[in-house]
């Protein structure tokens, strides 16, 4: 099997399919950054207290926007502290996919770019997926690099316009994001969004 | 969860040179995301003086707080131009968007005018006040992007917090906006 791209909807698909299929192609034009999700699914006596407990659904929605626009301070800040944290999480997150994934620098699984300048994904069992012996990373991306899909594969060619037409059958496939907003919130704390008000403030942001 | 919704033969009018690479398989995922970059709807819009929307966004689209874009009026747009973004929900500025959009036809109502257009001075303003932000933020940096358009501008995002956007969004600005009674249909 062969899945084109390595974006939100691709990583889905990856970690749903790579058990079941004996070989899993990944054709990519750039890592990206990865985000590992801290829950990956709600207990159900978490998801009682959600419907009966009042205010609750109320009080993790505004944990998790509070949360949600601290990240992107720090992420897109151009203050000190922004630039700390920035380089802190870019370090951790690259170290975390040298450890993970066997080769990571040289099959182009380290993202190079700025955190953010693309959609940051976020992860259930990609870094497992990629370190298993189904999956294989092809790099496809610069030097005008495209890919050709032909009858029987997936080629990685240069192009060369004009000559003859091939014909085969792409799956059109649509992952459905099953997670909820409230799987990010337990980790930090409600004080997060006084602590930004502050920072910003300070100009440290 | 995984769901095939459709098949579609693909054809290629090139001839390429020897492969770089080829790997067989017998089952191709195209997840290589969706259309972001055009913003204007598969069906036709036309504004004042027959001015199609995908003419008028087909390079930059301009719009104002991501809902409303001049030489359109009463066109309402939700998850319009600039209301993307890099952390945060998109059903938030969704959200807000809606609270804007039923301020702005209650204003209309009780005005009893039936024309709403936002002032093309003020669109221009804010989409300028936008791109000079723009220039320091992580998206404009070198990488590929969706949130890119083909020049390479960043026409998908919105600069700031999602709290920004409430803030600009929560109350209506009639000074912004020329209200109109018309009696063509």
């Amino acid at each position: 099997m062969a899945v084109i791209g390595n974006g939100a909807s691709a990583v889905q698909i990856v970690e749903g399919l790579y058990k079941t299929v004996n070989k899993l192609f990944i054709f990519q034009r750039s890592a990206k950054w990865l985000m590992q999700r801290p829950i990956t699914s709600l207990p159900r006596w978490f998801v009682w207290c959600c419907l009966h407990l009042p205010f609750l659904l109320r009080l993790l929605r505004w944990v998790a926007f509070w949360w949600q626009e601290a990240l992107h301070l720090l992420l897109a800040g151009t203050g000190p502290l922004a630039r700390w944290y920035r380089a802190r999480f870019t370090r951790k997150r690259a170290d975390q996919i040298r450890r993970k994934v066997p080769h990571a620098e040289s099959r182009g699984l380290v993202p190079q770019h700025r955190v953010g300048c693309n959609r940051i994904i976020i992860y259930k069992s990609y870094l497992d997926a990629l370190a298993s012996d189904q999956v294989e990373t092809v790099n496809c991306g610069g030097d005008g690099r495209r890919l050709q899909l032909t009858k029987r594969g997936v080629s990685v060619v240069k192009p060369n316009p004009a000559g003859d037409l091939e014909t085969g059958k792409v799956a059109c496939v649509d992952a459905t994001r099953v997670g909820l907003l409230v799987e990010f919130i337990l980790t930090l704390s409600s004080c997060v969004g006084r602590c930004c008000v502050l920072l910003v403030g300070l100009n440290l942001i | 969860m995984l769901c095939v919704v459709g098949w579609f033969e693909f054809n290629l009018n090139f001839n390429f040179a020897q492969p770089e690479r080829h790997e067989e398989v017998d089952a191709v995922v195209y997840a290589t995301g969706f259309t972001m970059n055009n913003l204007v709807p598969p069906f036709p819009i036309e504004g004042r003086g027959g001015v199609r929307l995908a003419d008028a966004w087909s390079i930059q689209p301009q719009a104002y707080l991501g809902v409303v874009t001049p030489n359109f009026p009463n066109a309402f747009f939700l998850y319009g131009p600039r209301t993307n973004t890099i952390i945060g929900s998109i059903s938030f500025f969704t959200e807000c968007g809606v609270n804007y959009i039923v301020q702005a036809m209650r204003h209309v109502l009780r005005r009893n005018a039936n024309v709403l257009e936002v002032r093309e001075a003020v669109v221009r303003e804010y989409n300028k006040d936008l791109d000079k932000r723009m220039a320091t933020r992580p998206e404009a940096s070198d990488c590929s992007a969706w949130y890119k358009n083909a020049s390479g501008d960043v026409v998908q995002n919105f600069p700031g917090l999602m709290t920004e956007y409430w803030w600009l969004t929560r109350t209506f600005k009639p000074s912004d906006f020329i209200v109109a009674m018309s009696t063509s249909q």
